[in-house]
């Protein structure tokens, strides 16, 4: 931590340890849930009426918060989306804002649904080698509840962090890079803009389709792949909404398992959510920027045990 | 649809900039009409699905309609920012899903949220000692975005 400020390697270590502690209640793993709590974490998940619940380490139930938060919900598989986020230094780490998303998912992810839309305000302090979240507060959609603080970002990145200064605090800062390879990825598949997909692809690259039905290799079997999508009378309307990455180093690179949604708009104005995924994909860095080496996309992958990039995740 | 000739400014800066529009979306929410003020030029213009609002009262009369009431709760998000330099000028745009719920307190359960609008957000800061939204344009997922496509848009659902 850079004294009172935040700088870009805390707020990209920050937005990891949400997006690790999404996965792990998404996985029904407790211990790597908790793993991003400092051990006297609070949390406090108010309802639209009646008395908040609560879980805390000095308790010894915040294990419990993981299956509680799968009472009740039968679904194939789930995904709970950190977005949004907004952060503030405070006097003793941290004020995080951010919006958790929750998806229940059946039919192989074309049958989908919104479990849960929160707001969610954490507390995380510093303990000197990593952040950790003190205190959660989670306030569901529709909960006449006062917020808590309204944070007030900086838009200055020169002011801000020093990315752009080539520096790399234990490969936090790539996250940033390869969030900005995502985006340029979404937008130019979501308006079938061939060149500029294919100019985020390494020259050797792979590319899966959805539950196996293709594989394109290289840029001439990456662009009939694209061009085939494109044509498809279904596709057009579709964004595909993917965030919730966690990386991990690898020799040239980093795996990177992020989740996807794909919203279909309408001409009616109807709105539905398509599809709910999650990609697989090896990241480098070729000619400047972070490009896709391999991108794999279908159901939850098998589990791969993440390092975190603030341990020894620096290329 | 914006012009998007032109390099783009650093992940670092589009990384701060969604903060700065997932403020802006958060306080809309909220119906936080100061806090919005704090974050717009006075001479803000906000358009949303084509219908325009000019100005901090525009701004006010656009919170009145869009922002979370007793009836129906709403939920701005955003994702995928790209951004672009022009002169003292940042324009950007951004992946844009809204949730509504409308709560129904009952024994059968207190309503569930839905997606209600997909789109995406066109913007334009003017550095303002900070950067301050100068407009915001809100498009549902239609029409140039899809231009490219081989095939016509579905126009039912």
């Amino acid at each position: 931590m850079n004294g009172h400020r935040l700088d870009i390697a805390d707020r990209s270590e920050i937005l990891d340890i949400l997006a690790r502690a999404a996965w792990a209640v998404d996985e029904r793993r407790p211990e790597d849930f908790v793993e991003q709590f400092t051990s006297t974490a609070v949390i406090e998940r108010l309802r639209r009426e009646g008395e908040p619940r609560r879980w805390g380490g000095e308790r010894g139930d915040l294990t419990e918060f993981v299956p509680a938060a799968w009472a009740g919900v039968h679904v194939e598989d789930a995904q709970t989306w950190t977005s949004d986020v907004v952060m503030t230094p405070d006097r003793d780490g941290a004020h995080v804002v951010s919006n958790s998303l929750r998806v229940g998912s059946a039919s192989g992810g074309l049958s989908n649904v919104l479990l849960a839309d929160a707001e969610i305000h954490d507390t995380l302090v510093h303990d000197g080698a990593r952040w950790r979240i003190a205190h959660r507060r989670i306030v569901p959609l529709g909960a006449s509840v006062a917020p808590t603080r309204a944070p007030r970002p900086t838009a200055d990145g020169e002011a801000d962090g020093d990315a752009d200064s080539g520096a790399d605090v234990g490969g936090v800062v790539d996250r940033v890079e390869i969030e900005a390879l995502f985006a340029d990825y979404a937008w130019a598949l979501d308006t079938a803009d061939t060149d500029a997909v294919l100019r985020l692809f390494s020259d050797d690259a792979v590319m899966q389709d959805p539950f196996g039905r293709f594989t394109g290799t290289g840029p001439d079997g990456i662009r009939r792949f694209f061009e085939g999508l494109f044509v498809r009378p279904e596709f057009a309307g579709r964004i595909h909404w993917v965030s919730q990455l966690v990386l991990s180093p690898i020799d040239d690179g980093y795996r990177a398992d992020s989740y996807a949604l794909v919203p279909a708009s309408f001409g009616s104005g109807a709105v539905n959510l398509h599809l709910m995924a999650f990609y697989r994909d090896v990241v480098v860095r070729e000619r400047g920027r972070w490009k896709f080496r391999e991108r794999l996309v279908g159901p939850r992958w098998e589990r791969v045990q993440p390092v975190r990039l603030a341990d020894g995740g620096a290329m | 649809m914006i012009d998007v000739q032109g390099e783009q400014v650093s992940a670092s800066e589009r990384f701060a900039l969604r903060e700065l529009i997932a403020d802006w979306n958060r306080r809309l929410d909220r119906g936080d009409i100061d806090g919005l003020a704090t974050l717009s030029d006075p001479d803000v213009r906000v358009t949303f699905d084509g219908a325009g609002f000019e100005g901090l009262d525009g701004l006010r009369e656009f919170v009145s309609l869009r922002r979370s009431t007793p009836e129906v709760a709403r939920r701005t998000h955003l994702n995928h920012v790209q951004a672009w330099r022009r002169g003292e000028r940042l324009t950007s745009r951004s992946l844009t899903l809204i949730v509504a719920l409308v709560p129904t307190p009952s024994d059968r359960g207190d309503g569930s949220p839905q997606p209600s609008w997909v789109g995406y957000a066109e913007d334009e800061l003017v550095w303002r000692d900070g950067w301050r939204f100068a407009a915001r344009s809100f498009s549902r997922w239609s029409g140039d975005v899809l231009e490219r496509f081989p095939i016509a848009w579905q126009e039912t659902a």
